[in-house]
């Protein structure tokens, strides 16, 4: 048993704002099937159940200040065989928004900030993004049997919209072909925004709910602007 | 007391309905048993005896001692192997059954009184990542109690060897919101560890792990028997996420070890799984003839409660009104059969 090594004093704890999450962390029953079930308990004393009970006894920026929130893979598999339901996954995200924007691990924040400003998680130019698509374009037109191929961009009225994530435009242009044949092949209607095209939202990851708001209203902006009927958002 | 011309029906030969019989016609009144199974006993039947050389109160003996009384008063009539078909109650109960595995023809019977000791079901871990019925060395409690009464030891069923390690898994299909078995089934704890310490007191080497949540388990002496548990079982506060078999039958267990802080596999020989006590499947039909409603649950409401007393002349009684070890199931037994005797006398006019 992991034992604190500083006794806790039940006047800094602070249950309110944690219980008021619709996560029902209070129902846990210490049962640990969800440590049992996770794919990254132990590294680093990560410890589903513990966690739970933390923010539970409102413990929730202790936990917040530790690396846990962030080894947390969000599979749900803790969720699925929680007896009580509890939506760990869930409660976890929201001990991310607990942390200082600034002190965020990794590369997430400023993605997710060029995201927020320019429209895609690379801050990638305009010109830059439609001229690799061409480029691309133009590669699968050289294959025999897509003689004929052409990436639509901006097309009003086509029955798919298709976000794109930003590896695909980056180290991955490979990948955007095999969608792109099918589409194809198939003799498909769709199309790509030149804008507003991101389809990763990290906001999801850093537990920044305004920002996920932001990335998708401006996909749905994208679907009303190029009057599309369906969305890919292949994620 | 007497009341020779009067006759109470009792559902279910388990060890409830069997102490009921047991106290009504000892006072003289005409009992019939109507009992599913082709014997009577029911599951409390199947726990044997669990002393380790002095007697540990694990109750079994007492379902035994029921039935053999039973079994000697001629004012008792058991009807084994039959199915209740309908019941009417306007003044008193009309009861018709069938028989299940026989071309013997449908009865009929009165009833002045109605006891109803349907027991429980116990809940089936199949959909649990346990194994169970998939692979053999998973078993639940009861499977375990089967095979120890059957055979003397308990043994793999794979190989029929003595397990080297035995796993025990506490609060399969219990205190399980997510199946809709919010509650403890209560005797699962204490039962559970009788039988680990009762195999490893007929075989010392026997390694046993007892995965857990928090012992709930209450009663005189208790506190002894479980700070001697503690000391030759090892208890693990964390119940395991997943079973999978690897070669040669073994099993291996993952769970969190909360000592170590670390995920762990562990391999086992014979995994035992606590599964939980379920209201028996027969309630909602059986509600349904009597025009009374279930709990939440699906137990039946006693009889003494505001919504049990809306039958006048009907009886509830052990595991039919929630979990309950054999001795609490025979004071339950014992109340019901002196509320019935206040009925019966009061030609019911009483408060039942």
């Amino acid at each position: 048993m992991t034992i604190l090594q500083n006794p806790v004093s039940f006047e800094s704890l602070d249950p309110g704002r944690s219980r008021a999450w619709p996560c029902d962390q209070d129902l846990c029953l210490t049962c640990a099937n969800c440590s049992g079930a996770c794919p990254v308990a132990g590294i680093d004393d990560f410890d589903p159940r513990k966690i739970v009970r933390m923010v539970s006894m409102g413990m929730a920026d202790h936990v917040a200040s530790e690396r846990w929130p962030w080894i947390c893979t969000m599979c749900g598999k803790c969720e699925q065989v929680c007896p009580m339901g509890i939506a760990i996954p869930d409660m976890m995200r929201r001990i991310r928004s607990l942390r200082a924007r600034d002190q965020i691990p990794g590369i997430l924040q400023s993605g997710l900030e060029n995201a927020l400003r320019t429209g895609n998680n690379l801050a990638l130019p305009k010109e830059d993004f439609v001229f690799i698509l061409e480029d691309v374009g133009a590669e699968i037109a050289e294959e025999q049997g897509f003689e004929t191929f052409t990436v639509p961009i901006d097309k009003e009225g086509a029955n798919i919209l298709t976000t794109i994530h930003n590896k695909l435009v980056n180290t991955h242009t490979e990948d955007l072909k095999h969608w792109w044949k099918i589409f194809h092949a198939a003799g498909e209607d769709w199309t790509v925004a030149a804008d507003n095209w991101e389809g990763t939202s990290w906001g999801y990851f850093t537990g920044d709910d305004e920002a996920m708001k932001t990335m998708a209203g401006r996909i749905v902006e994208n679907m009303r602007r190029l009057k599309a009927r369906t969305l890919l958002w292949p994620e | 007391m007497n009341l020779p011309e009067r006759q109470v029906v009792i559902v279910g030969a388990g060890v409830a309905g069997l102490a009921a019989a047991d106290e009504i016609a000892r006072w003289g009144v005409a009992v019939t048993m109507l009992e599913e199974a082709p014997r009577t006993g029911g599951h409390a039947s199947r726990y044997s005896c669990k002393a380790l050389g002095e007697c540990v109160a694990c109750g079994a003996c007492l379902a035994d001692e029921r039935r053999r009384r039973v079994a000697d008063r001629e004012n008792v009539t058991i009807l084994a192997g039959v199915r209740i078909s309908t019941i009417e109650n306007k003044v008193g109960f009309n009861i018709h059954y069938e028989h299940r595995n026989s071309q013997e023809p449908p009865g009929g019977l009165k009833a002045d009184a109605l006891l109803l000791t349907t027991g429980f079901q116990p809940y089936d871990p199949s959909d649990k990542p346990y194994g169970y019925r998939r692979f053999p060395n998973v078993l639940t409690l009861l499977d375990a109690e089967d095979r120890l009464q059957r055979e003397g030891v308990l043994t793999c069923p794979s190989d029929g060897r003595p397990p080297e390690r035995i796993a025990f898994i506490q609060c399969v299909g219990s205190r399980d919101s997510r199946i809709g078995h919010p509650w403890c089934s209560k005797i699962c704890c204490g039962a559970a560890l009788r039988m680990a310490r009762l195999v490893q007191y007929r075989r010392p080497e026997t390694v046993v792990t007892f995965f857990y949540i928090d012992v709930q388990t209450f009663g005189k002496n208790f506190q002894k028997y479980y700070d001697q548990t503690r000391r030759q079982v090892r208890m693990v506060r964390a119940i395991p996420g997943d079973i999978v078999q690897s070669e040669g039958q073994r099993l291996q267990l993952a769970y969190f070890d909360p000592d170590a802080s670390r995920a762990t596999e562990e391999p086992f020989d014979l995994v035992i799984l606590s599964a939980g006590i379920a209201p028996n499947t027969d309630n909602p039909s059986l509600a349904d003839m009597l025009g009374v409603r279930l709990n939440a649950a699906g137990f039946f409401h006693p009889h003494e409660s505001d919504e049990g007393r809306k039958r006048s002349g009907l009886f509830t009684a052990g595991a039919a009104l929630g979990p309950m070890s054999i001795a609490e199931s025979i004071d339950s037994a014992g109340k019901a059969a002196w509320d019935i005797m206040n009925y019966l006398k009061s030609n019911g006019l009483s408060k039942f």
